[in-house]
């Protein structure tokens, strides 16, 4: 069994690739490019839901600002491209690292915060970074920026406007890679002090885990790969502008983790991946697929509480005496 | 095993008080600890045993006085820094990750102190896969200690009450602890599991660290303690052997109570 992982690894990496390019029927419809939408939403979405989830599903600090770093990325993509005509692969690292900046200055003194404290601290800071950017000379206010040139070619490879498929390996490119490091810190000490830091703070700072440092790691990282996206999709869109970083866009995402399980990078994935083809799928419903998606989420919160890929139940769902008594009969089978 | 007056002081507290709004919880405390000693910490319910751990793990601040660790100050440091200097704790109130493992709680422990960060775990380096290989075995060790082996891959939560205080146990030395608090580790355990305790408390010196002991049970505190201290209304009333504490009229006065100190 172990030694079909990689192997099963490869080849749904190469399903992945191939994605864009073979005709799938039922996931194709005549409403939409399939390619397209798999760059956008899907593949950015997937990319932000990664670093989303280390803040919340790794370490829980219910961060609400996450759309703002992505706009971070996007904006030094579109300014250092149209001000300085800097190709996008040399805008990159730079608009992760940008964000990443943001990331630790927002995170160094709301992270004294906890909870719903931090979790409106957090939105506040998204609301600020929309109005900045509507107002602050040089962004374009409203209009935002247009005319961001896309990458140039590599080899073969030409980031064309009428080829999305380029642009969709990219993306899943930098999700693939996005995820070996989340998947990294995870399994390491890192990891432990994040779920520990969830868990009970105090608890963990008193059995030695430098909270206040991993949690700042957390927001950083989070904040990088959000950076990633934004300069991916401004690359890619041409244009930017404030209206592409609203408020909506955190609730969705937060949505698709709840509906994969806030505390599995797969469930993570899933949830976003469902939250970003369903509605474009079935799109000849109308607005009848916002109710059904609403209804959906109401019935995961009620009967699934930990998503399609938690782990185990909340503390909250065992708080009746009768689960409690199974789940301890459960031990002494085991033991 | 004699005291061992002679070796180095490890804790020193000094004419510590800790004030909660106007509550005084502890009032000058003064407590020598001694490398590999055992001392215990009695005194009636209220008196400001647990505020003495939280003063000296730097849960509360202190309004006067100074700890310091093998001569260094440890007043005002961060908690997470005080445990890598070599204090870990248990807690009064079973304190676990209910929802990790068994494994994974001591492990937690077991990472205390590494200064390995992202960089390293992301790509690899031979640092912290060494640093992981023996956070690894040091968790296996203090599994084997504390006998919790065979449920390493329970969830805390799904442990026995007695599993669960002996976890606390196995992660909290998982930190390389020169000096051991436990609090009140034999509540609720019947005279069997008390005893067994009491041994494997007496032989956590074996690690090479000093223990401060925090019970109830006043057999368990004379039988292993080198020297016990009373704590009464935030007070040292008394330190001494368990011989002079059991004949000290101050403490039997403290325990028994007379009408104007109850
Ligand atoms: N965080 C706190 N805020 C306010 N008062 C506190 C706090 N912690 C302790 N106290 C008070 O300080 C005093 C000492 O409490 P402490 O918990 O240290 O007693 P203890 O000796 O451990 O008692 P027990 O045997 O019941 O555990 C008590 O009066 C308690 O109410
Ligand atoms: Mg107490």
């Amino acid at each position: 069994m172990k030694s079909l992982r990689p192997l099963a690894a490869v080849a749904l990496i190469v399903f992945l690739y191939l994605l864009p390019i073979v005709h799938i029927p039922l996931l194709d419809s005549e409403d939409f490019d399939f390619p397209s939408l798999l760059f956008y939403p899907i593949g950015i979405f997937v990319l932000l839901a990664i670093g989303l989830y280390v803040t919340i599903g790794l370490a829980g600090l219910l961060n609400l600002g996450h759309v703002a770093f992505f706009a971070v990325g996007a904006y030094t993509m579109g300014l250092c491209n149209t001000l300085l005509g800097w190709p996008y692969f040399a805008v990159l690292p730079l608009a992760v690292a940008v964000s990443m900046v943001f990331g630790v200055l927002i995170a160094a003194p709301t992270l004294r915060l906890r909870g719903d404290y931090l979790a409106i601290a957090t939105l506040g800071f998204g609301q600020v970074i929309q109005i900045f950017l509507t107002n602050a000379p040089g962004l374009g206010g409203v209009r935002g920026i247009s005319g961001i040139a896309p990458p140039t070619s590599i080899g073969p490879l030409v980031f064309g406007v009428l080829d999305p498929v380029p642009f969709v390996w990219l993306v899943l490119t930098l999700i693939l890679i996005a995820y070996f490091i989340v998947r990294r810190l995870e399994s390491t000490h890192i990891g432990r002090g994040w779920n520990a830091i969830r868990a009970d703070e105090d608890v963990a700072e008193l059995m030695g885990v430098p909270t206040y440092r991993l949690k700042i790691l957390a927001f950083a990282i989070g904040a990088g790969i959000a950076g990633a996206a934004g300069a991916t999709y401004a690359t890619k869109a041409s244009f930017i502008s404030p209206e592409t970083f609203d408020l909506s866009l955190i609730i969705l995402l937060i949505a698709a983790l709840t509906i994969g399980g806030t505390r599995s990078l797969t469930g993570a994935i899933v949830g976003t991946l469902l939250v970003a083809y369903l509605p474009e799928r079935f799109r000849e419903f109308g607005d009848l697929r916002m109710l059904l998606f609403a209804a959906v989420l109401v019935l995961m919160v009620i009967f699934r509480p930990q998503g399609l890929f938690g782990r185990r139940l909340p503390r909250e769902a065992e708080s009746g005496s009768e689960v409690v008594e199974n789940v301890k009969g459960e031990a002494h089978g085991t033991a | 095993m004699a005291p061992p007056d002679v070796s180095p002081v490890l804790l020193r507290i000094e004419r510590i008080g800790v004030q909660f709004g106007g509550i005084v919880a502890l009032d000058g405390v003064d407590l020598d600890i001694r490398e590999r000693e055992i001392v215990g910490v009695i005194g009636p319910n209220g008196a400001g045993k647990t505020t003495l751990f939280n003063v000296v793990t730097g849960v509360a601040k202190p309004s006067s006085g100074n700890i310091s660790l093998l001569g260094h100050a440890i007043t005002g440091l961060r908690q997470h820094v005080i445990t890598a200097r070599g204090i870990a704790r248990t807690f009064q109130n079973i304190r676990l990750f209910e929802d990790m493992t068994v494994r994974e709680n001591v492990m937690l422990g077991a990472d205390c102190g590494r200064r390995d960060g992202s960089p390293g775990a992301l790509l690899g380096l031979s640092h912290t896969r060494r640093n992981e290989a023996e956070a690894r075995a040091r968790t296996s060790e203090m599994l084997a200690f504390t006998g919790l082996t065979r449920h390493a891959g329970t969830l805390a939560r799904n442990l026995s009450y007695g599993d669960q205080r002996r976890l606390e146990l196995a992660r909290a030395l998982a930190t390389r602890p020169k000096l051991l608090l436990i609090d009140e580790p034999a509540a609720g355990f019947n005279p069997t599991e008390k005893q067994e305790l009491a041994e494997l408390i007496r032989s956590v010196r074996a690690f090479g660290c000093g223990v401060l002991l925090i019970e109830h049970d006043i057999n368990i505190v004379t039988g292993i303690c080198d020297r016990i201290a009373v704590l009464n209304f935030g007070r040292k009333i008394a330190d001494g052997t368990p011989c002079e504490i059991t004949a000290d009229p101050a403490v039997i006065k403290a325990y028994l109570g007379t009408p104007d100190a109850a």
